[in-house]
């Protein structure tokens, strides 16, 4: 990897100064890390879960960088409801047209929680490879944690995700084209970048009645260290309507299994629950009665 | 704060009618970066209207959107050199300038350009919002007091740079 | 004849192209049409899979540009559905093994021969997409009640050259657009500005069939398949009434009043 001019250094330290009232962040030792989240199929939930572990770890008092790499089709700008902060992109930071501190922007609630947009409207083909590698360095020594959204599909977009990442989440839901494509996906990732998975929608009445795969029937697929299962909730749609994350939805079961995934991330042991889809009094007197779900 | 506060309030509100909100500034801010050309020949037109009326100083000026926390506003800058007299405004107009340049019909005389869309300007001058005192706005929408070093980069003036 | 090629795109990953191809290629082809359907997620393809003609895939649409075959050779000719076949795409290559002006050449070379050609888009905007746009006509543009995926439906409605673009609306949940929690088929039509030749509902039973590699459109019996034939219909130029979506009997309308499903 060619070395590349970073970001000037004194504009970086200049967001670790405590905001009023905050406790003074930790002192910073040891290089963030770098992990990319991706899944090869669209639509299984990446940008939600960049956003909610990223709002996640920063709960937790993490200092914590999200980088929307689908330049062209950004949306992890709306999932955390910034939209309208949003001036100035990775590319203009690439290509020096402004600095990263003014094109990061910092998270209305979680004061350490800052996106990095993409850009809406240059071509994925326009950032070199090395130019992401140097971005995600220099936000590296600024951060605990930086995320990284990878868009949809095996092209260039995904490819510049991956470049600066040195571990990976694979996101699949529980359906055969999904799990298909992030089999490819996994066998594209560099030897070197570790892979977790989250298995994301799960809908338990549905694995139940055996219209659905099981988390299991996933994971003996693809073989990989799980690190969540996120139930299916229409809370998830609520919350990007809203543009809150859905962490912050009480009683949401997304939520807590999200929160759950961040402390895994942080090191934690948790068991995976089995998840019990919420039922309706009309649905559970029928269940009773010995009558299933039509 | 006040975020905050309007956000408790407003949980009530059917969170279908926030996204539907929400998607119209978004859309308004993309199809704008979408088609930056189209919007630097709406600049031009505009400019060329103004310098009819008004010497304006062609580097110091500024032209762009700006996503503002519930609307989305096209912000200008156009410092005047000269306000034109009323004989040199209708010799211009003499020369053959079509009808629709004149915008909603403000006329020569007053010193005044009214253009559609803008906020509501102070004549021959518009102010932009936030306005740093280096002449930067600082992102985030927040405002900083000047600052002494030079980190930011001089954001490019004028119809190129600033969508 | 001169048949008609249409991309199905959205931008957005996850909205429902391939089962939107797969289903309303299926309905055209049971109405009578001769049909192709072309997987041009090169790649990632998932077309046959959605079909269930994943193991009878023995040339592709790579192979067919590069010249090792023949158009009949790579054409597979659905044995359940007259008239309805699948030109594969390419597992191994990737989507710069084919350019969009070879994308034009086969389009054209099967309208000579076929009546209507869907094109199942990658998401995305990248080579794939822009492949999978030159080879057709027309565009149908798919998206659900969602934010992102109408942003990016409509960055996608600017990205088709002029070319006359309709919606489907997917996953539309009933309940929830009741309860002000999604965007109702207005909302999103207000939004973007063009003709909705479809509204489909959320049904899990689309994870079934798909999970079998059946079409759920097979089976007149599912309410879908009712909802994917107007679709069909009304994307040839009939001007058939979108199905009344309240219409699905008394048990359903029980069930949403005491709010047991999510």
């Amino acid at each position: 990897m060619k070395e590349i001019e970073t970001p000037n250094d004194a504009a970086l330290a200049r967001l670790q100064e405590p905001v009023a009232g905050a406790p003074p962040p930790a002192a910073k030792t040891a290089y963030g890390r770098a992990i990319v989240v991706t899944s090869g199929k669209g639509g299984v939930g990446k940008t939600t879960t960049t956003a909610n572990l990223g709002t996640a770890l920063a709960d937790a008092g993490k200092r914590v960088a999200v980088v929307d790499a689908d330049v062209g089709l950004r949306n992890l700008d709306v999932v955390l409801g910034l939209e309208n902060r949003v001036n100035k992109h990775l590319l203009d930071v690439i290509e020096k047209q402004c600095t990263m501190e003014e094109a990061l922007v910092r998270d209305r609630v979680r004061r350490t929680l800052y996106l990095l947009p993409a850009a809406q409207n240059r071509e994925k083909d326009e950032v070199p490879e090395e130019a992401m590698c140097g971005i995600i360095r220099a936000l590296q020594a600024q951060f605990d944690f930086v995320l990284i959204d990878c868009p949809a599909g095996i092209e260039q977009g995904f490819r510049n995700a991956v470049a600066g990442a040195q571990e990976a989440i694979v996101v699949t839901t529980p359906e055969v084209s999904a799990v298909r494509d992030a089999d490819r996906v996994i066998g594209l990732l560099p030897p070197n970048v570790p892979a977790k998975l989250i298995v994301n929608r799960v809908r338990p009445a549905l694995v139940r009645k055996n219209t659905m795969m099981s988390v299991d029937d996933v994971n003996n697929i693809l073989r990989l260290e799980l690190i969540g299962v996120v139930p299916d909730e229409k809370e998830i749609i609520i919350a990007t309507n809203r543009g809150t994350p859905v962490i912050d939805i009480e009683g949401s079961e997304t939520g807590a299994a999200f929160r759950r995934i961040a402390r895994r991330l942080l090191g934690e042991t948790i068991e995976i629950p089995a998840f019990q889809e919420r039922q309706g009094l009309f649905s559970r007197f029928m269940s009773t009665l010995g009558i299933a779900r039509p | 704060m006040l975020d905050f506060i309007t956000r408790f309030f407003k949980r009530e509100e059917a969170s279908k009618t926030l996204a539907k909100e929400r998607l119209r500034l978004v859309l308004m801010s993309d199809r704008v970066s979408l088609a930056p050309d189209i919007f630097d020949e709406m600049k031009g037109e505009m400019l060329a209207v103004i310098r009819r009326y008004l010497d304006i100083d062609e580097r110091a000026l500024d032209m762009h959107f700006e996503n503002l926390e519930r609307q989305f506003a096209l912000l200008a800058s156009i410092p005047v050199l000269k306000v034109r007299t009323a004989e040199e405004i209708r010799a211009s107009a003499a020369i053959g300038v079509p009808a629709h340049a004149f915008g909603n019909g403000s006329m020569a005389g007053t010193g005044t350009a009214a253009i559609a869309d803008t906020p509501r300007p102070t004549p021959s001058r518009r102010r932009r919002r936030r306005r740093k005192p280096n002449g930067t706005i600082s992102s985030n929408g927040t405002s900083h007091p000047p600052e002494d070093d030079a980190s930011s980069n001089d954001p490019a003036a004028g119809p190129d740079g600033a969508i | 004849m001169n048949g008609k090629t249409f991309v199905i795109t959205s931008g957005k990953g996850g909205v429902g192209k391939t089962t939107t191809t797969a289903n309303v290629g299926t309905a055209l082809a049971m109405l009578g049409n001769q049909v192709v359907l072309i997987d041009a997620d090169i790649g990632l393809r998932n077309l046959d899979l959605v079909l269930g003609l994943e193991k009878r895939i023995v040339y592709d649409l790579v192979d067919l540009v590069e010249g090792r075959c023949q158009a009949r050779q790579a054409l597979i000719r659905d044995k359940r559905v007259d008239g309805l076949f699948l030109l594969p795409a390419s597992q191994t290559k990737d989507k710069e093994s084919v350019n969009e002006e070879q994308m034009r050449a086969v389009t054209l070379a099967l309208a000579r021969e076929f009546d209507v050609i869907l094109i199942d888009c990658p998401a995305g905007i990248e080579h794939g997409f822009r492949n999978a746009v030159a080879g057709a006509d027309e565009a149908v543009v798919v998206t659900t009640p969602e934010v992102s995926a109408i942003r990016d439906a409509d960055r996608i409605l600017g990205m088709l050259g002029g070319r006359r673009a309709r919606l489907i609306i997917n996953r539309v949940r009933l309940e929830m657009v009741r309860t002000g929690d999604m965007l109702s088929v207005d909302d999103v039509a207000d939004i973007l500005g063009r003709e909705v030749i479809g509204v489909v509902p959320d049904d899990e039973e689309i994870i079934d069939t798909t999970n079998r590699g059946e079409p759920v459109v097979l089976d007149p019996t599912r309410r879908l398949a009712r909802v994917y034939t107007a679709i069909a219909r009304r994307l040839l130029g009939e001007q058939t009434p979108l199905p009344n979506l309240e219409d699905d009997g008394i048990w359903n309308r029980l069930r949403r009043l005491i709010g047991s499903r999510t």
